[in-house]
């Protein structure tokens, strides 16, 4: 303290009145619903050489700019008089008093202003980056659509972007996209879902540690092994199992997309199914009903939220796979069947974008804006599920 | 007990209980195949000279040493970049915003971020970075590209972290007369430690393995430069390298050799976060 106490140069003030609103907002947060916390805050505003006009000490924990209502709210709970600082020792005013209060005062609160400013800046980063993406899929998704006509782009059934005459319509990738999400839905949630409720519920200590590791580590296998091992050990097995031509197909996507889910919808269900009330369990199993039947018939539905949360996470995950699903479905523009080789959204964008120019080029961006639109569903229905899982 | 449960009862019983514990076999099952199976055939592919040398298309040789370099500097590029933004998000969502809808604002953005395919992540990386900020296609543009990605992730382990230090160190701060900003640097950012440490560990790990967001932002050139000349020319990461090799090449010897070497980082990170975790929690508990 002694050190920041003892500056004495230049006085600069152009802003006395926002900071000390910038510097309660903080201090108010941090003891929101904390008398001491509060009264802390105000002394140590008062000893850091602050006259007590920058008091704000508010009860509500809301931030109130106005200088009178601060004055107000702190009258009201018996805070500090204004001449609180005259009243202390003087040894802990030492630096003020030998200082000129003024000076000091405003250079601190400069200081204070700019690493405001800065974290400030800091913490709005994520939303521009936010807007960024969004803007510019906008942007530059949105000229071709316009050329290429929003219905025949969205609901043609044959993209040639190479042709003699290009046609670029996105039906088959849309309805690819579709099918081999809600493929994986069906293939991997039964699979998770119950890895979950024998994780959560069932499993000794010592073994969902083991397979809690196994978990994580599926989570953290990189795409492209995925992608890898389909395409040598997936794609042949399919081929000779089926007796079908190629074995990179809507099928093989679909099995490596139910795979690559797990985590996620492990982990988020076993989340929801942990926060499940200990009592609601006791109250089952008191009214005779065996442990099996009680994770079941009590705790399942009791977490149903955050296991719909998990599903709705799963179909994200799946929907925006690029890499792994390029490995391995194929990549031609047919309509969706199990058997034939197929091509989603995210590889539409990702197989043809090192060589697009033009009209195609834009085409794809077109085709990113669509997948993002997905997206932005997506997070629109996991959010809400979240939050009722949280009330429940 | 037992006896009172009808037969029919403790069929069903027996089959849920059946079910669950198949489901979570084959969820073991199939990690412990997967493991098996890439290290076993990529371990033998893994030789020194594959290592220590760069692709020469006059030998017709293929080394991994540019695309295991560049993997680095991208990791490190992105890790510098993002812990100060990140960091400094969690400190301003706990300490400084009071605006409710700020906060919510934000950290609705954090997950709107965490949701978008890394795909995307690469188009506008290209379109913004590469194309935009004119950096070409470069290891920067990428780094840029996977600091937005990985913003989320560091900004939701420090606000953990900065949660659990303890309201009272901040008032005893306070109350000794520190100014916010100082109460920050020598209470609050000390405490946070725990979640950027956490953060970039699992950050490292996303790094590794992404690719789709790399492809058309970083490239996959495979010359070996130094850190600073690495970061401004194009260069391939272990994965898309990887892709190079199996999808566009053929070449599956070379692309084993490189997923065994990405499962055995994936293995050593998880085991690294799980340790780093116990010792954190640990720490906190005493």
């Amino acid at each position: 303290m002694s050190t920041s106490m003892t500056i004495k140069s230049a006085p600069k003030s152009d802003s006395p009145q926002k900071s000390p609103v910038n510097f309660s907002r903080g201090a108010s947060k941090n003891s929101s619903g904390n008398t001491s916390g509060k009264l802390s805050g105000n002394i140590s505003r008062n000893l850091s050489g602050n006259t007590s006009r920058n008091l704000s000490g508010d009860a509500s924990g809301s931030i109130s700019p106005g200088i009178s209502g601060d004055d107000l709210t702190r009258d009201a709970l018996g805070n500090p008089p204004l001449n609180f600082r005259e009243d202390l020792p003087a040894a802990a005013l030492e630096g003020n008093l030998v200082d000129s209060p003024l000076t000091h005062k405003s250079r601190k609160q400069l200081l204070e202003n700019i690493v405001y400013g800065i974290f400030f800046l800091l913490g709005f980063i994520t939303v521009a980056c936010v807007l960024l993406i969004t803007i510019y899929l906008i942007l530059s998704g949105i000229p071709a659509i316009r050329q290429i006509g929003l219905f025949t782009f969205l609901f043609s059934d044959t993209w040639a972007s190479t042709a003699a005459v290009p046609s670029f319509g996105i039906l088959p990738f849309i309805l690819t996209s579709i099918y081999g999400t809600a493929g994986a839905i069906l293939l991997g949630v039964p699979i998770g879902f119950l890895t979950a409720v024998y994780l959560a519920k069932m499993a000794p200590a010592r073994i969902k540690t083991v397979v809690s590791a196994a978990v994580s580590l599926l989570a953290g296998i990189p795409s492209v092994v995925y992608g890898l091992v389909g395409m040598l050990v997936l794609v042949p097995g399919i081929r000779r199992l089926f007796h079908v031509p190629d074995g990179a197909s809507l099928l093989a996507a679909i099995i490596v997309l139910a795979i690559m889910i797990l985590p996620s919808i492990i982990n988020v269900s076993i989340t929801a199914l942990e926060a499940v009330p200990k009592e609601y369990e006791d109250a089952s199993l008191a009214l005779g009903a065996t442990p099996i039947e009680t994770y079941f018939r009590v705790s399942v539905p009791a977490a149903r939220s955050g296991i719909a949360a998990a599903v709705v996470l799963g179909v994200g995950r799946a929907i925006g796979e690029a890499m792994a699903v390029m490995m391995v479905s194929g990549n031609a523009p047919n309509m969706p069947s199990l058997f034939q080789s197929v091509r989603f959204l995210t590889t539409a964008v990702a197989s043809e974008m090192s060589y697009a120019g033009g009209l195609q080029r834009q085409a794809l961006f077109s085709i990113a804006l669509v997948l993002y639109f997905f997206i932005m569903l997506i997070n629109a229905a996991l959010n809400f599920f979240l939050k009722r899982s949280k009330e429940e | 007990m037992n006896d009172q449960i009808s037969q029919k009862r403790r069929m069903k019983i027996a089959a849920m209980k059946a079910v669950t514990m198949v489901a979570a076999a084959l969820t073991c099952a199939l990690v412990v195949f997967l493991m098996i199976y890439v290290l076993g055939k990529g371990l033998p592919e893994i030789t020194w000279k594959l290592l220590s040398t760069k692709r020469s298309y006059l030998t017709n040789e293929i080394g991994i040493l540019p695309d295991i370099l560049n993997t680095l500097y991208i990791i490190l590029a992105s890790l510098v970049i993002v812990i100060p933004i990140g960091a400094g998000a969690a400190v301003y969502l706990t300490e400084y915003a009071g605006n409710k809808k700020m906060v919510s604002l934000i950290e609705y953005a954090a997950e709107t971020l965490s949701g978008i395919p890394s795909i995307i992540y690469g188009l506008v990386g290209m379109l913004f970075f590469c194309e935009f900020l004119n950096m070409k296609t470069s290891l920067l543009a990428g780094a840029l590209t996977l600091v937005i990605m990985n913003l989320p992730t560091i900004m939701r382990t420090t606000q953990e972290s900065l949660k659990t230090v303890p309201e009272s160190y901040r008032e005893g701060a306070f109350g000794l007369g520190a100014g916010k900003w100082r109460v920050i640097r020598t209470v609050v950012l000390p405490g946070c430690i725990d979640g950027v440490i956490t953060g970039c560990i699992l950050s490292v790990g996303r790094i590794l393995g992404e690719s789709a967001a790399l492809l058309f932002t970083a490239g996959f050139a495979h010359a070996l430069n130094g850190f600073w000349e690495g970061l401004n020319s194009a260069g391939a990461t272990l994965t898309v390298a990887l892709y190079v090799y199996a999808k566009e090449e053929g070449k599956f010897d070379v692309a084993f050799a490189i997923a065994a070497i990405l499962m055995i980082l994936t293995l050593l990170i998880n085991l690294l976060a799980y340790f780093v975790g116990k010792y954190f929690a640990k720490r906190r508990s005493l």
